[in-house]
């Protein structure tokens, strides 16, 4: 049998996909299904899952890169305005603001929500803009606290999906999960890098 | 005049961010940041095409992405419903962001790089799960690494048992169907056969 670290050796070759042709050679037709559930608006169904919804990953793109970041808070953080708008209230972070960033440069967005206890999950892509109106931002005030802006996303695709990932990876069992102490502190891995780079 | 259209505009709004939240982006993956990716069954696959950005979940056994070299990660494609919105977006723009999450942690782990689609045969073969390969793999030249503790986690309580809903709290893939088709597909039948054809196209 073939080493599959020798990968990089045999690379470039005939085994890089490069085409659609090649990936529909590939994977054939999608699942008729894959294609009913996805529409442009928020149905009734789509909206109780969006609503049951404390964690999603924001993608966006820019000049740098694809950037891919989490985003929580309860349940139903992200406000349904109507069936073709959701909002996200920007809450504290670490100021890197690469998703904003990114925003204001390249409209594109694409949200993935996650539902703790359900194998299902909800994707919606669209575009969006940075609203800083102060009555918009206090209408998302926690315990006194604005955000400082507000990502109101207009919705162009919407489907759920029984994602077979979130099944594989057991990702609600609570048995799995990790002792946190088990992996590296932030203090530990800022060390390291400050240590190397003074080095 | 609220919508803020410029960087300098968000500058203003937001300050410079501190050097904790730059000093740890890399370039590589550090033997740190590798026990994250190692003890990570679920990431969230960020890639985008001419029709638009998409965020996919990607999962499997803990360590699903296999550490090729500090420069290099990669992952298999298990099987999905074929729609293949992302691996379409990489033929056509390599770049990707990858999110890690880890289980029981409150942190994150961020990858950002561009891919490739290989189907080598050795390769799709050392990916095997119960006997079967891949289709394709995800190759990623990594640019940029960095963890995040992520307040996102801590407020939404992922990973406490308790904030969980029930699953049958939710309408069903079939009923989500059924409302969309006018009944044409999905219903309770389609619940019913889903587990049976979920095991037998896990891998």
């Amino acid at each position: 049998m073939l080493d599959w670290r020798l990968h990089f050796l045999r690379e470039p070759g005939m085994s890089i996909v490069t085409t659609l042709a090649e990936l529909d050679d590939l994977y054939g037709a999608a699942v008729p299904a894959s294609i009913t559930k996805e529409i442009d608006y928020i149905s009734a169904e789509y909206a109780r899952y969006i609503e049951a919804s404390p964690f999603v990953t924001l993608a966006t793109v820019g000049p740098e890169g694809l950037d891919c970041s989490p985003r929580g808070d309860t349940n139903g953080f992200v406000r349904i305005q109507d069936e073709k708008t959701v909002m996200m209230p920007d809450r504290p972070g670490n100021n890197r603001i690469d998703s904003l960033r990114n925003i204001v440069r390249d409209p594109r967005v694409a949200l993935l929500f996650l539902i703790p206890g359900s194998g299902n999950t909800m994707r919606i892509n669209g575009r969006a803009r940075i609203d800083t109106d102060p009555a918009l931002r206090d209408s998302f005030a926690v315990d006194g606290k604005a955000p400082r802006s507000v990502i109101v996303v207009a919705v162009e695709r919407v489907y759920v999906q029984c994602a077979r990932a979130v099944i594989r990876a057991d990702l609600w069992n609570a048995a799995r999960h990790v002792d946190p102490d088990s992996l590296p502190s932030i203090a530990q891995m800022l060390g390291a890098i400050a240590a190397r780079q003074t080095a | 005049m609220s919508v803020i259209t410029s960087v300098d505009q968000l500058e203003a709004l937001y300050g410079i961010p501190g050097e904790t939240s730059t000093a740890k982006e890399i370039d590589h993956i550090s033997p740190h940041y590798r026990r994250y990716i190692e003890a990570s069954p679920f990431v969230a696959l960020a890639t985008g095409g001419p029709e638009g950005l998409d965020c996919s979940p990607r999962g499997d056994a803990r360590g699903f992405v296999r550490i090729h070299d500090d420069k290099t990660v990669m992952m298999p494609d298990r099987r999905g419903n074929n729609r293949v919105d992302s691996l379409r977006n990489i033929v056509r723009d390599p770049r990707v962001g990858l999110l890690f999450l880890i289980p029981g942690s409150g942190n994150t782990l961020r990858l950002n790089g561009r891919a490739h689609l290989s189907t080598d045969p050795a390769l799709l073969d050392s990916f095997v799960m119960e006997g079967k390969p891949p289709r394709s793999v995800i190759v990623i030249a990594v640019e940029r690494v960095y963890f995040q503790c992520a307040r996102a986690i801590l407020r939404a309580e992922l990973w406490n048992p308790e904030t969980h809903v029930a699953a049958d709290a939710l309408p069903s893939a079939g009923d989500i169907l059924a409302a969309l088709s006018n009944n044409r597909v999905g219903g309770p039948a389609y619940d019913a056969e889903w587990p049976g054809r979920a095991k037998a196209s896990m891998w």
